[in-house]
C-alpha cells in the first residue's frame, strides 16, 4: 500500500486527518452517492409532465447551484493538490539517497546506503545483521503501548525501563479475558524467533533491488503512518522516498519488502514524472473520496479497489511492477534452494 | 524551513476537511431544495 493522501503529497505526513465520529456516522450517503441521488432527482423532475413555467425555473436554478458548487469544489481540492505538490517539491532533492558499494579487506562487496538504518535494515532482509535486542525491546515496548490503549489496561508506571522478560510477565499476569487470541505474549515469542536465512546472493539482490528501485529510505516502525487504516504492516511514501515496515507484523518478510520498494520503482525519475505520478494517485484518492465519504470503513473498501483497478498506482505498483521484481527475488531463491547458487555464509570471508 | 512547511500542509488539510464538510453542508441544502420544490409539485397536481 502506498502512503495515502496524507503520506503521498499534498498532506503532512505526521498529521492524519482524523475525521470524527459523527461525520463518520452520517455519511454513508456523501459525495458520491449524494451527487448520483440529485442527478436522478434532478432528471426526474425535468422527465415530469405538465411542469408550469415556475416549476421548469425553479429546476434550472437548483441545477445551475449544483452545477456551481461542485466546480466550486473540484477547482478548490485540484488547487490544493497543486499547492500542495509545489510545497514538496523540494522533497524530491532532498529524497535522492545513494548506495555505494566498497570491498573490504578480505575482498568481500559491503554496499551502504547513505541512511544508516537503512543499510542496516537491507542487511537484516538480506540475513546479514540481525536486530538488536534494543531495537527489538524499544518496539515490542511500543507495541504493547499501543495494545494497552487498545485494551484498556494500566500500565506500571516505570513500564518505559521494562525488558522482554518483564513485558512478558506483565502481559502474562493480564486478565486473558481482556486480550485477544495471539495477542501480546505470543507475539513476543513468534517475533524474537524470526529469522531470515542469510545467503550472499540474497545481499547482492536485496541491494541490487534497492538500487533499482530509486534506493529509497527504510525505517522500522510500529503502526506505520496511515491516513485510511490503522492495520497496516508497510507503507511507502513518495513525499519522504520512504518505505515504512511494522517491525513486529509477522510475515514481514523480503515479499513486503519487495512489494513496496515496487512503489519506489514506480515514482523514480524526473521531478516532472513524479509529479504526474503524484497527480494520478490524487485522482485515485479523489475516486475513493467520491465512492466512500466520509465513511472510514467503506473508504478502506474503496481504497482497496484501486489494487485490482487497472491505470490506477496501485495496480502499476503491485500487479505490473512488483511481480517482475518478486520473479527476480523467487528465481533466486529457488535456485539457491536447489543447491544452484552459491549459499552465502560459505562464501561470505569472515575476517 | 521545516516548520513552515508544516504550516502549509496543516493549513492545507484544515482547508481540505473544511471544503468537503462546505460542499456535504451544500448537497443536502440542494437535496432539501429539490425535495421541497417535489412536494411542491405534487401538491399542485392534487389541487389541479
Amino acid at each position: 500500500m502506498i502512503e495515502k493522501y496524507s503520506q503521498n503529497n499534498q498532506i503532512n505526513p505526521d498529521n492524519e486527518i482524523k475525521i470524527d465520529s459523527n461525520e463518520r456516522g452520517e455519511s454513508s450517503d456523501f459525495l458520491f452517492e449524494q451527487t448520483e441521488k440529485i442527478f436522478e432527482k434532478i432528471e426526474s423532475l425535468e422527465n415530469k409532465t405538465d411542469l408550469t413555467k415556475e416549476d421548469k425555473e425553479a429546476i434550472k436554478t437548483i441545477k445551475n447551484k449544483f452545477y456551481k458548487i461542485s466546480r466550486r469544489f473540484l477547482k478548490i481540492t485540484g488547487g490544493m493538490t497543486l499547492l500542495g505538490l509545489i510545497a514538496s517539491s523540494e522533497n524530491y532533492y532532498k529524497t535522492k539517497y545513494e548506495t555505494t558499494a566498497e570491498k573490504d579487506s578480505k575482498g568481500n562487496t559491503v554496499y551502504k546506503h547513505s541512511d544508516t538504518e537503512t543499510t542496516h535494515i537491507l542487511n537484516y532482509f538480506s540475513g546479514r545483521e540481525t536486530l538488536t535486542e534494543e531495537e527489538i525491546t524499544y518496539n515490542i515496548r511500543l507495541l504493547a503501548k499501543n495494545s494497552a490503549k487498545v485494551f484498556d489496561i494500566e500500565l506500571p508506571p516505570d513500564f518505559d525501563n521494562f525488558n522482554l522478560e518483564q513485558i512478558d510477565s506483565f502481559f502474562a499476569s493480564v486478565p486473558k479475558t481482556k486480550l485477544k487470541k495471539g495477542d501480546m505474549i505470543n507475539f513476543v515469542d513468534d517475533y524474537v524467533d524470526r529469522e531470515i536465512k542469510p545467503a550472499e546472493d540474497i545481499y547482492e539482490l536485496i541491494w541490487q533491488l534497492e538500487k533499482e528501485c530509486n534506493n529509497p529510505k527504510i525505517k522500522f516502525v510500529v503502526n506505520p503512518p496511515s491516513f485510511l487504516t490503522d492495520n497496516l504492516t508497510i507503507n511507502y511514501s513518495s513525499l519522504k522516498n520512504a518505505i515504512y515496515i511494522d517491525i513486529l507484523a509477522q510475515g514481514g518478510g523480503p515479499d513486503d519488502l519487495i512489494a513496496e520498494l515496487a512503489h519506489s520503482k514506480q515514482f523514480r525519475g524526473s521531478l516532472f514524472k513524479r509529479i504526474i505520478k503524484d497527480l494520478r494517485y490524487t485522482k485515485d484518492l479523489i475516486k475513493v473520496f467520491l465512492r466512500g465519504g466520509f465513511n472510514t470503513e467503506r473508504l478502506n473498501e474503496e481504497y482497496s479497489k484501486l489494487y485490482a483497478e487497472k491505470g490506477t498506482i496501485e495496480y502499476e505498483a503491485h500487479s505490473e511492477i512488483a511481480p517482475e521484481l518478486k520473479e527476480k527475488y523467487e528465481k533466486l531463491t529457488k535456485s539457491i534452494k536447489e543447491g544452484k547458487h552459491k549459499t552465502g555464509k560459505n562464501e561470505w570471508k569472515d575476517n | 524551513m521545516e516548520n513552515t512547511k508544516k504550516e502549509i500542509y496543516e493549513k492545507l488539510q484544515t482547508s481540505l476537511i473544511a471544503e468537503l464538510k462546505k460542499f456535504k453542508d451544500d448537497l443536502k441544502d440542494i437535496d432539501s431544495s429539490l425535495n421541497e420544490l417535489e412536494q411542491k409539485i405534487e401538491n399542485n397536481k392534487k389541487y389541479d
